[in-house]
């Protein structure tokens, strides 16, 4: 295994990771809270709904604008 | 302290008169009296109140204690962080909003916590979204999403589109911020695991970014996820699907 495809794995392994939380979440009595959950909490404050935000605005203009 | 207190009554004042029409309490004889005084204002203080240490009201101690709870917010110093990087990465205007968010966030906190009795945010419980509303929204997002994947990457057209989208879901979050939906008390151990990933994403995103040859080289060995999305958004399909999915995820956060 070279550098990038250790690079990728490590990438793979957290999204899956993430998509594992998201599915373990739907069972009844989970104690993981959901995606959305985590973010509606996180957005109940100033501070948190600003972050959230501008990391999404970031996000897009990182990607595509110049 | 008792010396202070003569000189401010013009000396000669008998102390201990004084005390008892004051009212004050005291212990012991005429010259060992230790009274208890009120607390000398901020102009004697210089700001700084002698007994408790903390700053006095309206002193400039004070504001620079704000100040610096405002900078102690770790979202303000996430997105600090993250602008420095990214200014340095060859991105002047992503680091630029970031550091000016950051900074304007700190501000926020920082009269919040001087004036405490301001009018802050108070959400409050919001009926749920017609499912017509949905629908168009998404056709919406669908629609502009295609057309905006359509010019080049990183040519203005492509820029302004997403600025103005950006622009608009930030407007529609500010409107909504008023209204959230009801969620689960928060369960701290599945809150922390959702955070590690987080966490994980963005070291292991900065640790490919130190590997490279430089910030605005990007690395085959060490690639960041700008250099694995490039091959997906070098084509036009791909930037619109791309940028569908961005703006759903904008709607999605407007919605919470």
């Amino acid at each position: 295994m070279n550098s990038r495809q250790a690079a990728v794995a490590v990438y793979a392994f957290l999204a899956a990771a993430g998509v594992a939380l998201q599915v373990l979440s739907r069972r009844a009595g989970s104690p993981i809270p959901s995606l959305g959950a985590v973010l509606g909490r996180a957005m109940r404050t100033r501070s948190g709904r600003v972050g959230v935000l501008a990391g999404w605005l970031w996000l897009g203009l990182h990607f595509f604008a110049r | 302290m008792l010396r202070r207190f003569r000189e401010r009554l013009h000396l000669g004042v008998d102390a201990a008169a004084v005390v008892r029409r004051a009212g004050l309490p005291r212990a012991g004889g005429l010259w060992q009296t230790r009274v208890v005084l009120p607390r000398p204002r901020s102009a004697l203080s210089h700001g700084v109140d002698p007994v408790t240490g903390r700053a006095a009201a309206g002193s400039c101690t004070e504001e620079g204690a704000s100040r610096r709870v405002g900078f102690t917010n770790p979202v303000v110093g996430i997105l600090l962080l993250a602008g420095l990087f990214d200014g340095l990465s060859g991105n002047p205007m992503g680091g630029l909003l970031l550091v000016t968010v950051g900074v304007g966030l700190a501000r926020s906190r920082a009269e919040a916590v001087s004036n405490p009795d301001a009018g802050g945010f108070t959400p409050r419980l919001r009926r749920p979204v017609p499912w017509t509303r949905t629908w168009t929204a998404g056709c919406v997002i669908g629609g502009y999403g295609a057309l905006a994947g359509t010019p080049a990457r990183f040519s203005w057209p492509a820029t302004a589109a997403v600025s103005v989208a950006g622009v608009a879901v930030l407007v529609l979050a500010g409107r909504s911020a008023a209204r959230y939906r009801a969620v689960p008390p928060a369960r701290p151990a599945g809150s922390a695991a959702w955070a590690a990933v987080f966490v994980g994403i963005a070291l292991w995103e900065l640790v490919n970014l130190l590997l490279q040859p430089s910030f605005t080289t990007g690395s085959y060995d060490h690639p960041t996820l700008s250099v694995l999305a490039d091959p997906m958004l070098a084509s036009t399909a791909g930037r619109s699907a791309a940028l569908t999915a961005w703006l759903g995820a904008g709607w999605y956060l407007v919605d919470r």
